[in-house]
């Protein structure tokens, strides 16, 4: 009969490289870049997270909503627009100046931004304070991810809400600069872990796009490659000629999909 | 180890092997016959509580509608065929017993319906060819454990569809009494295992489609009479059905009855699939 599978530790193994390079720094680094995509998508990724939970008749404009690791606000601003409150709660200090930039020009009032990272909190002080929790695109910053998924079930009076991406994308690019290339398994990894923790969440795979002006998209990938090692002439070229190959009216577009696993806390 | 590297396939077939071997025969058509009245008792809780919970996670994603065809793999006493056919354009039910049939009939005429048409096989011996692409939903519950070659049935449904596809399975771990009368009859011997959910999952995502899961939650009613028709046809596959046992499932009902009824909620994972829809797989 099939041994019992360890998902703790297959999860563990798959996020923590992604972990160990993603610094706050790298964060900062990228803050720029990532705004200007979040920006050029019209938080394409967070729009249809939230147009989903609309669509199902499952969002309140009573809500109050927790975004872990939010960054420049792609999924903060658009669940603002629809909700009472969004905190965000984001550690990268460029990130999260990004974020109170694009919330000033969007005209918000009820965003609140916490400059720390989600393992900073003390969820005792929001017990049971947020009608939604979400974090999206950023779980391998968590290798304990269970103990860091029942915080965020402490902390939440209705839904928790997890997006992962499942499909990696440039792969081509990754294998010409030599760069390892993402797992391709974390959310497989994700949604297993998660129902033999007793969770079953719910799951639907939502089609998003991510766009960068090309200028920022050739940025993202010089930093991403720094992340690992410096930067050569070799990767600058590489790079260019990349982006450019798929660059259409200056814009450079990558399509995706991201599996949304979300549950009603008990 | 990565979770790529899992073999889900031979996983589903480990446990459907293991399953059999534990048991002294496996089920006939005729024990479902049997099973026919218990089954159509749980289904019926709460007007087909489960089946309109079911309906309603499909709508709500415009799975199904007003207009569309649906065929249910193994139909059971109508377990869809009765809660879909008032929301739906036309049912059809594969089903092989004559028990079951027989109270499709009789639910359907209860429930004043009549758009829907039964195919008294199983699924294994209908025809694909014949009604390829004529369906807008191919839905099935609580059947694909019967299936080793689990992948070429899955094809054969997503060749009926012409729209989605889509399993409903419970959740392991949730038949607490179940759990308990076997280990009083049974002792050490494990509790048999069922492939479901999540391994369902699992495949249909290795092998490239992009499956989306509802839970639901019902409530099952049952007598205690009923439930001990079922518990003597599932003990009868695995053991002698003494009057010894008899005797345990009897008291270990009565324990458990509240007023000679027994009532539960259970969850279920509703997955739906396109089979259009790929994604690109390592």
């Amino acid at each position: 009969m099939t041994d019992p599978i360890d998902w703790n530790e297959i999860w563990k193994e798959s996020v923590t490289e992604t972990n160990r390079v993603s610094t706050s720094g790298y964060w900062n680094s990228r803050a720029d870049d990532y705004a200007k995509m979040v920006d050029t998508s019209d938080y394409n990724h967070g729009r249809n997270i939230l147009n989903m939970f609309m669509e199902l008749g499952i969002l309140r404009n009573d809500w109050n909503v927790l975004d872990i690791a939010s960054g420049p606000g792609a999924l903060t601003l658009p669940f603002a627009g629809r909700v009472k409150s969004v905190t965000a709660i984001e550690p990268a200090a460029q990130m999260a100046a990004c974020l109170a930039e694009n919330t000033r020009k969007s005209r918000l009032s009820n965003i609140a931004i916490i400059q720390k990272t989600w393992q900073e909190i003390q969820v005792s002080d929001y017990e049971k304070q947020f009608d939604m929790v979400t974090c999206c695109h950023a779980l391998w910053q968590f290798p304990d991810l269970l103990e860091q998924v029942r915080r965020m079930e402490t902390v939440s009076r209705g839904y928790c809400c997890l997006a992962h991406g499942v499909e990696t994308s440039e792969q081509e690019l990754k294998k010409s600069v030599g760069v390892p290339l993402d797992s391709r398994d974390q959310f497989i990894t994700l949604f297993n872990y998660l129902n033999d923790a007793g969770i079953y969440p719910n799951v639907n795979i939502l089609s998003y796009s991510l766009m960068w002006p090309a200028g920022a998209a050739i940025a993202s990938k010089e930093r991403f490659v720094e992340k690992y090692r410096a930067l050569t002439d070799e990767d600058r070229a590489i790079i260019r000629d990349y982006i450019a190959r798929h660059t259409y009216n200056g814009i450079y577009r990558i399509p995706g999909r991201m599996g949304v696993l979300w549950w009603k806390v008990g | 180890m990565a979770a790529t590297t899992i073999d889900w396939l031979r996983n589903w077939v480990e446990i459907y092997d293991s399953r059999l071997k534990a048991m002294q025969r496996d089920y006939s058509i005729d024990d479902w016959t049997e099973r026919a009245g218990d089954y159509s008792e749980r289904r019926k809780t709460n007007q087909y509580e489960f089946g309109e919970n079911v309906y309603a996670a499909l709508a709500s994603h415009g799975i199904v509608g007003r207009t569309s065809r649906v065929i249910e793999v193994g139909s059971g006493p109508g377990t869809f065929v009765i809660p879909f056919s008032k929301h739906v354009g036309h049912m059809t039910a594969v089903e092989p017993a004559e028990g079951m049939i027989r109270v499709i009939r009789e639910n359907a005429k209860e429930a004043g319906i009549d758009n829907f048409d039964i195919i008294d096989r199983i699924w294994q011996d209908v025809p694909v060819a014949e009604i390829r692409g004529t369906y807008d939903l191919v839905i099935t519950s609580t059947v694909i454990w019967m299936f080793r070659d689990i992948l070429q049935q899955i094809g054969r449904m997503e060749e009926t569809t012409r729209g989605h596809c889509c399993v409903v399975e419970g959740i392991e771990g949730t038949d607490a009494q179940g759990r308990r009368i076997w280990q009083e009859i049974m002792g050490e011997v494990p509790f048999p295992l069922y492939p479901g959910y999540p391994i369902i999952y699992n495949i249909l995502y290795q092998n490239g489609r992009i499956p989306q899961v509802r839970i639901v939650e019902a409530t099952s009613r049952r007598s205690t009479e009923k439930l001990m028709k079922m518990y003597k046809v599932f003990y009868s596959l695995y053991t002698e059905f003494t009057p010894e046992v008899e005797e345990k499932i009897r008291s270990a009902l009565l324990t458990d009855a509240q007023g000679g009824v027994h009532e539960g909620k259970y969850r279920s994972a509703v997955v739906w699939w396109d089979p259009k829809e790929r994604r690109e797989t390592a």
